[in-house]
């Protein structure tokens, strides 16, 4: 018995299947390693020509951007109103946009148009709604009586507000539904950008994003006139000077790599 | 007996056992070099595209740094400009809005370090890096004297300046006051094509 194991030569099948098992595994671990690293490299290109892409979109709403009011001539009340959601005004050089606000000279609040009326010797009837108290307000017609030529001030361009561009789901780019429910230039946009997003990303999956948010963004800023590196202070209370700035996300999520992108945009910029 | 004497004289391998060896070292040598070509493939590609990336990157900077100033008056600048961009394809002849363009001339006035202004065209074309080249692969820059924006003062021509290399393809498409950007990039090794969408504002035009 014992002669016969010291006649044995080579290796059992046992051992050789588990060499053979250790070879494959170690064959399996590589592969997987390899197969992992070209995913990695393949998201990476994805990500940086989106990030490209996503600088074309900033680089075009910086064009769209436009916060300063447009007056449209010398805009007035036309005649007494009582408080209502329609206003005749007149002196207009042009017609204003649905989503202008503006205020009038006597009336409290401000406004926000919803509708309006071709322009006919420079006067146009406004559908409105005041625009600085909750949307879910039980009345939002106009404060108090309007009087004939009290003057109106625009305060808010629509054309030029990128909140149009608020939510905007670029996955959706070629769904024309969707597409219908925005401005012409919006929708230009969307379908540029979400074709260019498609182009560098490839189709999404169920859970991708590709979604631009726009806030605006206050922060108060400590005033030092004097330079001493203490807030100024008027009755014990110190002073702030306010900044707007209008901030746009894009958030791209791509299988399990999100990207988060960040621009603000002030005026004169 | 005398068999066992021989078998236990027996040294080395018999021939079945070295081809059976040979062959499973053969499997597992080719195994180990196609995944240590396939890394090292992946590490080649990896450099290469990492010099695409740095090319472009710094290719888009330098386009945008002048595209965006397209138009752009000095205070003291005595006249207007007349032409802030000019498009032109490949036979230099211009090129309308929304079309594709080979050569992009923009013209703005720059600050020099004495603080007096002085005003430029800037020309961006694809050019070959050596004229034996059959391929254009070099974003070249040339920047010309003017005082208009229209006719060019220089009493030489200007040299070509190098910008970035690599590249497959380059059009520009203006659109209102926005330069769009369609870039293709391709790698030293020639196995890796990128694409790359860029734009840039022209803030100092109005249209």
């Amino acid at each position: 018995m014992i002669s016969k194991k010291h006649d044995q030569k080579g290796m059992s099948v046992i051992e050789a299947m588990t060499a053979c098992c250790i070879l494959a595994l170690s064959v399996i671990v590589f592969m997987t390693l390899q197969s992992q690293q070209e995913q990695r490299f393949t998201q990476l290109r994805k990500f940086d020509k989106a990030a490209y892409a996503v600088d074309l979109m900033f680089e075009e709403l910086s064009a769209v951007y436009n916060p300063v009011p447009i007056q449209y001539g010398d805009p007035i009340v036309d005649q007494n109103t009582s408080p209502s959601n329609q206003l005749l005004i007149s002196g207009c050089t042009s017609l204003p946009d649905v989503g202008d606000k503006f205020m009038i000279a006597g009336v409290p609040g401000s406004y926000q148009i919803i509708a309006r009326t071709s322009l006919v010797s420079t006067k146009t009837t406004l559908t409105i709604e005041r625009s600085d108290i909750p949307q879910d307000s039980p009345n939002l017609n106009l404060a108090s009586t309007a009087t004939a030529n009290a003057r109106i001030t625009f305060v808010f361009n629509s054309n030029g507000s990128l909140e149009q561009y608020n939510n905007l789901d670029l996955l959706k780019y070629n769904n024309t539904t969707y597409q219908n429910t925005f401005p012409s230039d919006v929708k230009v946009n969307l379908v540029k950008w979400g074709s260019i997003l498609n182009k560098h990303l490839g189709r999404p999956a169920i859970n991708d994003k590709r979604k631009i948010e726009v806030i605006d963004v206050t922060t108060n800023i400590p005033i030092d006139e004097n330079q001493d590196g203490i807030t100024d202070q008027i009755d014990g209370i110190d002073q702030f000077v306010t900044s707007i700035k209008t901030q746009v996300t894009v958030r791209i999520k791509q299988d399990k790599s999100e990207e988060i992108f960040r621009r603000r945009y002030t005026n004169g910029t | 007996m005398e068999r066992k004497i021989r078998k236990c004289n027996q040294s080395g391998f018999s021939l079945a056992e070295a081809l059976v060896g040979i062959a499973v070292s053969t499997i597992v040598m080719t195994a180990a070099g196609f995944i240590y070509n396939n890394f090292q493939q992946t590490f080649i590609r990896q450099i290469n595209h990492n010099v695409i990336k740095q090319e472009v990157r710094f290719a888009i900077h330098a386009l945008q740094l002048d595209l965006k100033m397209a138009g752009y008056k000095h205070e003291d600048a005595a006249n207007g400009i007349q032409r802030a961009v000019y498009l032109t394809d490949s036979s230099n002849i211009e090129v309308g809005e929304q079309i594709e363009a080979d050569i992009v001339y923009v013209c703005y006035d720059s600050i020099n370090n004495n603080n007096t202004s002085s005003r430029k065209i800037i020309k961006y074309e694809l050019r070959k890096k050596v004229s034996s080249n059959v391929k254009k692969t070099v974003l070249m820059k040339k920047t010309y004297n003017t005082n208009d924006c229209v006719n060019k003062s220089d009493a030489n021509e200007p040299n070509w300046e190098p910008v970035a290399e690599h590249f497959k393809k380059f059009r520009i498409i203006k659109t209102n006051n926005i330069l769009n950007l369609e870039i293709e990039m391709e790698d030293p090794g020639e196995k890796i094509v990128e694409k790359y969408n860029a734009a840039a504002f022209m803030r100092n035009t109005s249209y």
